[in-house]
């Protein structure tokens, strides 16, 4: 009775086995010869492992499908059914020779590979034997695995694309290497075809189990109550079913790559080796180029810095744990671009609550005071995720920066050289260019326009025109009205908020004059605060 | 006009549930963009411009999603016999469901195109360059053609029923080998290299009128198998296998894979013995398996060569299992790591420009005539530590390899003129060195994206580079560094799938490193390097002006040399691929002609423009190639 069963089959499908198991063959020996066509792909056997892994299941499909899901689609799993045979001879039949095929297949690319190979490559009789090994459990593998598949019916496409896109989420995630688990590891693409010698046992073991987990599944599901599962489940889907699936699957995915971010998470930043100081809350970690340079001057950079910082959090009106931590690597070769001597780095992980700065910070003309303003800068920057940085609230980021870098908003009390340079610069700048609100709603072309030192002096005088008229205390509810918004994950729920909190809004909301007459009278204080250096003459002549 | 209209009706209604899927697919992608970007910091070159080949791969499974069925199923469900009733023929109706399939993906991709402009609006600030209007028409443009393409496809090659994907699987694997061959203009058969994005926001986008028209035609053809199928009442491939199945044919094909697998496993059988299980035993087996390849056995390599190669080999083979053990003692290789020989295969080509490659446990490498066997050793010893760190790390250094090449081939390049190189070859390297730095071409922050470093600079600068960087490395934390810093690579509880940077800061954070200090002295080394050689580095100017022309059957290159002179000796030399993504293969050398041009065949570069990049081969002082950063250019005509 089996070699009627097994007669049906080759009389149904037999062509198509033909087909199937030439064009088989003839692409995995293609893939083979593919990959090693330029010389790069490291042998022979390098490529059929690419081959088996990404093409095979194609034609695994469609066996699977020739034995299974076409059967009850075109519901002549009624003819067998009708004769008197039990039920798990027919799926045995089905499963023997479908498996048979499938594994005979992989092989025969395998031993295709070997007789090319013969003079080209070493084939010893334990490398060809791992090879094949490997290659016939993951035949058997992708096979069962369709086998299953067939019985599912309706459901194998919507199952299809949850293993495509959870396979490939778990991929991209962090929580796993795929590669490391069994069967994927029997087929790794950089091993498959270059281990000789040692047995991969326990991936063997585990593959093994799963195929027989298969055909066990495949027995489940096609005896239960007389095979009317899957008889059900070989039914079409209507549209309202596919679209109910569609949604699940849908809905589905997005929770799962919602709950699979981030759960392995990097190492968490620091300076091994650097010296940190803590003081109200606030650590700053410095890293010298040099170990052998005193500490006690790095100490004492670091308790000045860590002081300072803690000061202006408080004022900002920052929490103690929101605030992040400082870095800094000493850079001995550095003078950038514009002639700084520090310089923002890049820790690249969103999550870190934390600053990096690089500084040449034993150089003679290293100034602390213009450092702590580039790194609150900096600091707003990651307490924000980079929103403080957008233009049309910089400018006041810059402005304070000026009173922190300059220690007053008041000019008079600002050491003369450097304030009257300031000074000189903003009046230049708004002699040439003009400051109009869309000059400061605009900052980024307004910095390029008259430079980037220039646009902080006229920032600064902003700053101190706004102190004259409404005082320092406004100047800092302003400061955190504007600036102090905490984003913790990257969402427009931040974007929402600016659309809803417009700067010159809320300036006016606090300052009680409207952003219009602000900017009209920040640059004519800017122009009669100042005027022009006389030709020739290194001073400022002030008219107040 | 009015059964037209019925029929467009009729289709829309067949594809309704997909619009409706494809209507919330867009609706999950503007929700997730909403939770997972700022949406005013998502310019048009981050969101339309930035993935466009997973644009294309979305749009080919999209239309297979709509197009595999929309012929197919008609007939067999035998609906296209209600269809025949009807008073059009079967060609309008084949027209409109081609029409409306069409119609359906192009809607979806302009909602997301929508999109995509309404972010950038969002993003425009006082700096932003202008919207870039001409470059968002040209990919319109593309994705149309190439929906219509995708949709003719599989209206096309669904006839084949459940062997389609067999098939068209066939079909681009055999595209990616004519690729591989090289064999002229094959690239233009692949409609998924189509669009190609320029470099920056504000390049000119050449339409690509070529590979245009190659794909139009084919897209026509396949349309017209499409209908031609769709057409025929009785279909011949059915006839055919309806007669074949009744007739003898069937079962005795069907019985031939059974006589096949069995002489397939005989075969294979015959030659297995009870060895199979017992490495001494397969040894022997093995050796002499061809009498054309000579296989010799050390402690922990197998040699395989040609013949004639024994004498020159004989001190290599010599030296192996030495060089193993220096690499294991310097990188503190555990013995119980590297498990069986390693195989090292001189008889068998390698990739261009290389002297050796390594996959995990084999060497391939081949013995070039002007090395002598000192220099063969070192090789052997560059590529022994490439397989030493992919056992260490389990190939996770590996897995990362865009992240990790320019470490591979550093550490490698050290270990080799540490251990086993001339101090020349040293010197050498530092030159090479000395030479990208005074040009501005090495830059940590780009080593660690390959394929951004790749892109732009010479990919071979990594070997110096990454060399100069171990050192520093030993120079801060010491000798046993390099093996810590392996150790915390492939450590288990390590994150899986970051990159770059990150990948490197919890690296060396693991290892209890201070990643900004190794830079640091990194720097330093660098300075040092560029102001050592400073003297002759000035001689050997970077190159980068170019002007590109067409003539007759080759593309010319005339670099702008007016303010250069060319120390006796040295020689120029010129790299030209097809764009950034090329590979290795893909690329062609060339050095400066009589007439100060560079000429490649057309044939090679058909594209309306190529990426180049000049080099110079400076003669007595380095004999390595220098190569200057990668330039675009279109290719005029002359």
């Amino acid at each position: 009775m089996n070699w009627i069963l097994l007669k049906k089959e080759l009389w149904q499908n037999g062509l198509w086995f033909v087909l199937l198991g030439v064009l088989t063959v003839v692409f995995l020996g293609a893939f083979a010869v593919g990959s090693n066509i330029s010389g790069a792909g490291g042998g022979t056997f390098a490529g059929i492992g690419a081959g088996l892994l990404l093409f095979f299941p194609i034609p695994m499909a469609t066996l699977a499908y020739m034995l299974v899901a076409a059967e009850f689609r075109n519901r002549t799993q009624l003819f067998l059914e009708a004769l008197p045979l039990p039920r798990w001879r027919m799926i045995a039949v089905k499963w023997v020779l479908g498996l048979f095929l499938a594994v005979s297949l992989a092989l025969s690319g395998i031993a295709i590979l070997w007789l090319f190979s013969i003079g080209e490559e070493i084939l010893s009789v334990r490398f060809i034997g791992i090879l094949a090994t490997k290659a016939g459990l993951w035949a058997a593998f992708v096979f069962g695995f369709f086998f299953v598949m067939g019985f599912m019916g309706r459901y194998r496409i919507p199952i299809f694309f949850v293993l495509f896109l959870g396979f490939a989420t778990l991929g991209n995630g962090e929580l796993v290497r795929l590669g490391d688990f069994p069967p994927f590891a029997l087929m790794h693409m950089s091993r498959f075809g270059f281990e000789r010698e040692v047995w991969p046992v326990n991936q063997i073991v585990w593959t093994a189990a799963i195929v027989v987990g298969w055909v066990a599944f495949s027995f489940a599901i096609g005896l239960a109550r007389d095979g009317t599962v899957a008889a059900k489940l070989g039914e079409k889907m209507s549209y309202r079913e596919k679209m109910f699936i569609g949604a699940v699957l849908f809905g589905g995915l997005i929770g799962a790559m919602f709950a699979m971010e981030h759960q392995m998470k990097p190492e968490k930043f620091d300076l091994p080796g650097g010296v940190s100081e803590e003081r109200s809350g606030v650590l700053v970690k410095i890293s010298a180029i040099d170990p052998e340079h005193p500490v006690d001057e790095i100490v004492a950079l670091g308790a000045g810095l860590a002081e300072s910082l803690a000061e202006k959090r408080d004022w900002l009106g920052i929490s103690q744990q929101d605030w992040p931590s400082l870095y800094v690597t000493e850079r001995v070769d550095m003078e950038n671009e514009d002639g700084e001597l520090l310089e923002p780095g890049y820790i690249a992980n969103d999550e870190e609550n934390s600053v990096l700065m690089y500084a040449n910070f034993r150089a003679k003309e290293f100034e602390v005071k213009r450092f702590e303003a580039a790194v609150i800068g900096e600091m707003l920057q990651v307490y924000t995720l980079g929103r403080v940085a957008r233009e049309h609230r910089w400018w006041l980021v810059c402005g304070m920066q000026g009173e922190w870098e300059l220690g007053s908003l008041d000019p008079a009390e600002v050491e003369p050289q450097k304030g009257d340079l300031w000074k000189k610069m903003a009046h230049d700048a708004v002699t040439e260019a003009g400051l109009e609100v869309g000059d400061v709603l605009g900052w980024l072309a307004y910095q390029e326009e008259v430079t980037w030192q220039s646009a902080d002096a006229v920032a600064w005088m902003g700053m101190c025109y706004l102190k004259r008229e409404i005082g320092e205390e406004k100047i800092q509810q302003l400061a955190r009205e504007i600036l102090v918004h905490r984003v913790k994950r990257k969402d427009s729920r931040a974007v929402l908020w600016d659309w809803f909190h417009p700067v010159p809004d809320t300036f006016e909301k606090v300052s009680g004059i409207s952003f219009a007459d602000f900017v009209k009278g920040w640059r004519e204080y800017i122009e009669t605060e100042t005027i022009r250096f006389p030709d020739g003459k290194k001073e400022v002549i002030r008219d107040l | 006009m009015n059964s037209f209209r019925c029929l467009l009706w009729k289709e829309w209604r067949a594809l309704r549930p997909f619009a409706i899927l494809a209507a919330a697919l867009f609706l999950v992608g503007l929700v997730m963009a909403f939770f997972t970007e700022f949406l005013d910091e998502y310019p048009i070159w981050k969101g339309m411009f930035s993935d466009s080949d997973s644009t294309v791969i979305i749009m080919f499974i999209l239309a297979a999603i709509v197009a595999r069925g929309l012929t197919v199923r008609e007939k067999d469900d035998g609906t296209v016999n209600f269809l025949d009733g009807v008073p059009v023929s079967r060609f309008s109706v084949y027209c409109v469901k081609w029409l409306v399939a069409v119609g359906i993906l192009v809607g979806l991709f302009t909602l997301w195109d929508i999109e995509c402009l309404f972010y950038q609006w969002l993003s425009l600030t006082s700096v932003s360059e202008p919207t870039p209007w001409r470059s968002i028409l040209v990919m319109i443009g593309l994705r149309v053609f190439l929906i219509s393409y995708f949709v003719s496809v599989w209206c096309a090659i669904s006839c084949l029923r459940r062997w389609d994907l067999l098939i068209l699987g066939g079909i681009m694997l055999l595209v990616r080998l004519m690729i591989e061959a090289q064999i002229p203009f094959a690239d233009w058969l692949d409609p998924f290299s189509l669009v190609k994005v320029p470099a920056e926001q504000g390049d000119f986008w050449l339409i690509p009128w070529g590979h245009l028209s190659v794909l139009g035609i084919t897209g026509l053809f396949l349309w017209l198998i499409g209908l031609v199928y769709f057409s025929s009442r009785d279909s011949f491939l059915e006839r055919l296998a309806m007669r074949t199945k009744e007739s003898w044919v069937g079962p005795v094909a069907g019985c031939l894979p059974f006589i096949l697998a069995p002489v397939i496993w005989i075969v294979f059988f015959v030659t297995v013995d009870p060895g199979l299980f017992d490495v001494e035993e397969d040894e022997k087996n093995a050796a002499g398996v061809s009498s054309d390849l000579i296989e010799m056995e050390t402690g922990d390599f197998v040699f395989v060569y040609r013949q004639g190669m024994a004498k020159k080999l004989k001190p290599v083979i010599k030296a192996a299992d030495q060089s193993l053990a220096q690499v294991s003692s310097f990188l503190e290789v555990p013995d119980e790591l590297i498990k069986g020989r390693i195989v090292v295969d001189l008889s068998s080509p390698i990739g261009q420009h290389n002297a050796g490659q390594a996959y995990w446990k084999k060497i391939r490498m081949i013995l070039p005539e002007k090395f002598d066997s000192k220099d063969h050793i070192a090789v052997l010893g560059h590529e022994i530590t490439h397989v030493v760190i992919d056992q260490i790390t389990d190939g996770r250094a590996a897995d990362a390899f865009d992240t990790t090449r320019w470490f591979h081939e550093g550490l490698a390049s050290y270990v080799e003129h540490r251990f086993f190189a001339r101090a020349k070859g040293r010197e050498d390297m530092k030159r090479w060195l000395a030479l990208s730095v005074t040009w501005g071409e090495v830059k940590f922050n780009e080593m660690i994206n390959d394929s951004i470093f790749s892109a732009k600079r010479d990919t071979n600068a990594v070997y110096p580079a990454g060399g100069e960087w171990i050192e520093a490395l030993v120079d801060v934390y010491g000798d046993d560094a390099p093996a810590k810093l392996l150790r915390s690579m492939g450590r288990e509880e390590a994150p899986k799938k970051i990159r770059g940077l990150t990948f490197w800061r919890d690296t060396c954070l693991a290892a209890g490193f201070d990643l900004e200090r190794i830079n640091g002295r990194f720097r330093e080394q660098l300075t040092g390097l560029e102001r050592k050689y400073a003297e002759q580095c000035t001689k050997f100017p970077e190159i980068t002006g170019a002007i590109v022309t067409r003539e007759l059957r080759k593309v010319v290159i005339r670099p702008d040399l007016s303010s250069v002179e060319i120390p006796e000796g040295a020689k120029l030399i010129c790299r030209v691929r097809s764009d950034k993504d090329a590979a290795g293969w893909e690329m062609r050398q060339v050095l400066l002609g009589k007439d100060k041009a560079f000429r490649v065949s057309r044939m090679a570069f058909p594209g309306p423009t190529i990426d180049f990049q000049i080099g110079w081969v400076p003669g007595k002082w380095l004999s390595r190639p220098v190569m200057g950063e990668w330039n675009d250019a279109t290719v005029e005509k002359k």
